[in-house]
């Protein structure tokens, strides 16, 4: 049923404006998410906001105000810069090697092989696995006496370092076990783009006499763009996010050669009990990975199509 | 499908909260009777992993058979150390006013727990215990426990850092008996290690962890804190001599400290390897350091080495109980730790783990006296006891010790000066106290 009302506004004039009652059924399907998504999300995320501007260490009954001063204390702080750095230089290095060998491998097994069916399932069975197990996995493997890491490079006459130990190469060993895990992820959805491809613009190139390189680079390659930059943009937020195999295989650690920017916050608010403080460092966070996000997701409008 | 109306959504969504609100009213315990079929439960929250965590179920088993009306529930939370997972349970569950019955704290931890007002004062239970209190405690016991004159604690797993040394090394490089004094330390390192192609067997491995640290302070006459617990005080020329000499040394290879999360494990397993000669470790390791080392080689403990202080800080963890818990469950709680601590399972727990036993009782038990002959390293453990030292009781205390670690680490791994990583730490500290 329809209400339909006249109104008379300030000049004089009859308007018409058609009521709608309001819809109640939609808002009773939707509550039990909504209520999900309150209780888990939007009121914690304004409880951080609101947090990020007082001190507190969980001790006191009340955090008290504090204005802007965690602000001003992280953005002067060179270990928050720190952790922003090896944030950048995780989400580079993954990206770096998880983009295109994701793509190589989705290539090579998106061609008539034998068994191809067994290699995709292997290469994608670390995604499966949590990255904690994965991590205590690989903390055995690259114990610095004792790992087999080591041991087979003691058989090759190779002094192996201390793998998570030292300062040079824990950030390295923790990278390469991210890849080792999200890897299959990559094939996976590159294997999706490919198949998804037109075959008949392929074989009209071919037709037209262009060479394998320029098949590739001038028909197929255009086509996967929207599935390259979505891997980029899961690919980003992944990376940002880590935490399981910092946790588990380094603690942030040697000195603060793991700690990105979601272990500094963990570290500030749980190992410090500088609630305030992680809290800011939380909003920072967001604000971060929201505009890199929206900048790949221009990117994705322009060369991608339409992302919603 | 019947459109709903306003009044007819309010409700349903309503009738959902309310029976979501529902549980926590019918979850209001009421005291009823224990039997055998319905014993209290003591809900305990505990920090040993490992062979320890097996040891600490087999007591609990233990318990539960011989006390039928009562019924502990032991759950591992996760190491209670270094602001490990059970402090940070903890502290959440306590905001969230939903704490266990009892809980491990590490003793260093203490007054950040105290601050909470959610722990359960013990003076009055203390007074009328014919098991614990400190005139049955060895003596030392209670340095932790008490808080401005209320006590929260009672000892439950205590240890003290000690030396461990491969007697067998000690031998072949000529040294008759392990060193007493950080300069000797010193010297016997560089006479221990050995380089043997790419194979080095080290003379010291230093943990980089604040536990030792703080007798390295202590012992040269530095202080952690000042007297008022408002500013750190470790970053002076005594405060980190001996820091400096440990650092000294493992930059000129006579000494291997073991980085990262795993830093202290790997320690322990190339000391049971062989490739260490000495490494700081705790008392309430000497049960497992046994069953490692095994006939490997001769081995034995020595007391934390003093330059000129011997002064060394408390260790493991005390037992609380929380205020939220009904007079029923507290009472029960209450006969569990009075049952751990007795003389009887106190000393059963020692023999296993290598902790020490708390009660004086049991240092005249013959049984423990045939114990300690046939395990002498478990003696120093006993005789460090008198040179127990109480760290700064400050809430903001385990915030110090992680500013410190993180320095250590720097200043071990790195290249950065002891100095320098400790001045950077006291800073560290003093924000956190001012609440900057």
């Amino acid at each position: 049923m329809q209400v339909v009302s006249e109104t008379i506004d300030h000049a004089g004039i009859r308007s018409r404006r058609t009521r709608r009652p309001i819809l109640w059924t939609p808002w009773l399907m939707l509550f039990p998410a909504l209520a999900g998504i309150s209780v888990f999300v939007l009121f914690p995320t304004l409880a951080v906001i609101g947090l990020s501007f007082t001190h507190w260490n969980l001790l006191s009954p009340h955090p008290a105000w504090n204005g802007m001063r965690n602000y001003q204390s992280l953005l002067s702080s060179p270990d928050f810069w720190t952790a922003l750095l090896h944030t950048g230089i995780y989400a580079v290095s993954v990206a770096g090697v998880i983009l295109p060998a994701g793509f190589g491998i989705a290539w090579v097994l998106n061609q008539p092989l034998k068994a191809r069916n067994a290699y995709r399932m292997i290469f994608f069975l670390p995604y499966v696995m949590p990255l904690a197990a994965s991590g205590i996995v690989f903390s055995g493997l690259l114990a610095p006496s004792g790992g087999l890491v080591n041991v087979l490079l003691g058989r090759l006459h190779v002094a192996g370092p201390d793998w998570l130990g030292s300062v040079h190469w824990a950030l390295v060993s923790v990278i390469a076990v991210t890849i080792w895990e999200y890897l299959g992820f990559y094939m996976l959805l590159f294997l999706s783009g490919l198949q998804q491809l037109n075959p008949a613009l392929a074989e009209a190139a071919s037709m037209d006499g262009a060479g394998s390189w320029q098949r590739f680079w001038a028909v197929i390659f255009p086509q996967l763009i929207p599935t390259a930059v979505f891997a980029g943009v899961m690919v980003v937020i992944q990376t940002f996010q880590a935490f399981d195999q910092i946790y588990v295989m380094t603690a942030g650690g040697p000195v603060t050669a793991t700690t990105t920017l979601v272990y500094y916050i963990y570290e500030q608010g749980f190992q410090f009990f500088d609630i305030g403080r992680a809290s800011a460092a939380s909003v920072l966070f967001v604000l971060l990975v929201g505009v890199i996000t929206l900048i790949q997701w221009r990117g994705m409008r322009r060369w991608g199509g339409d992302p919603s | 499908m019947t459109k709903l109306t306003k009044a007819g959504t309010l409700a349903l969504i309503s009738s959902v909260l309310l029976a979501g609100c529902g549980t926590a009213a019918a979850s209001t315990p009421q005291p009823v009777k224990a039997t055998a079929e319905h014993p209290t439960t003591v809900v305990f929250w505990y920090g040993l992993g490992g062979t320890l965590g097996q040891n600490v179920q087999t007591l609990v088993s233990q318990f539960n058979r011989t006390h039928p009306l009562i019924h502990v529930e032991a759950d591992y939370e996760g190491s209670y150390s270094d602001s490990g997972p059970l402090q940070q349970k903890l502290l959440a569950a306590i905001v969230a006013h939903h704490p266990p019955d009892v809980a491990q704290i590490e003793v260093h931890s203490m007054p950040v727990f105290a601050a909470t007002g959610a722990l359960a004062p013990l003076n009055a239970d203390l007074s009328a215990s014919t098991i614990d209190g400190p005139s049955h405690y060895l003596p030392g016991m209670a340095v932790t426990t008490t808080i401005d004159h209320t006590t929260y604690g009672v000892p439950f797993n205590r240890s003290v850092p000690i030396i461990v040394y491969n007697a067998s090394l000690f031998k072949q490089a000529g040294i008759a008996s392990p060193p007493t004094t950080w300069p000797q330390l010193v010297a016997d390192a560089k006479l221990l290690t050995r380089h043997n192609g790419s194979k080095t067997v080290y003379g010291f491995a230093p943990l980089a962890n604040w536990w030792p640290w703080e007798s390295q302070v202590w012992s040269a006459g530095g202080h952690i804190m000042n007297s008022q617990r408002t500013q750190a005080s470790f970053d002076t020329p005594a405060g980190e001599r001996v820091t400096a000499e440990l650092a000294s040394l493992i930059h000129a290879g006579d000494a291997e400290a073991f980085p990262g999360a795993e830093g202290w494990d790997n320690t322990m397993t190339a000391f049971y390897q062989g490739k260490i000669a000495m490494m700081e470790d705790s008392s309430g390791d000497l049960g497992y350091d046994s069953q490692q080392i095994g006939n490997r080689f001769a081995w034995g403990a020595a007391m934390m080495p003093k330059d000129p202080h011997e002064v060394v800080p408390p260790g493991g963890a005390d037992a609380v109980i929380f205020k939220q818990s009904s007079p029923q469950v507290a009472s029960a709680a209450w006969t569990f730790i009075q049952w751990w601590t007795a003389p009887a399972q106190t000393m059963a727990w020692s023999e296993t783990t290598g902790y020490l036993p708390v009660q004086r009782a049991v240092l005249t038990n013959p049984a423990y006296e045939k114990f300690l002959s046939a395990h002498p390293q478990n003696k120093v453990a006993l005789a460090e006891l008198a040179y127990q030292k109480q760290p700064p009781q400050s809430a903001h205390y385990l915030a110090l010790l992680q500013y410190v670690q993180d320095a250590m680490q720097s200043a071990f791994f790195t290249n950065t000066s002891v100095s320098a990583a400790m001045k950077t730490a006291a800073q560290q500290t003093d924000s956190t106290l001012s609440g900057q």
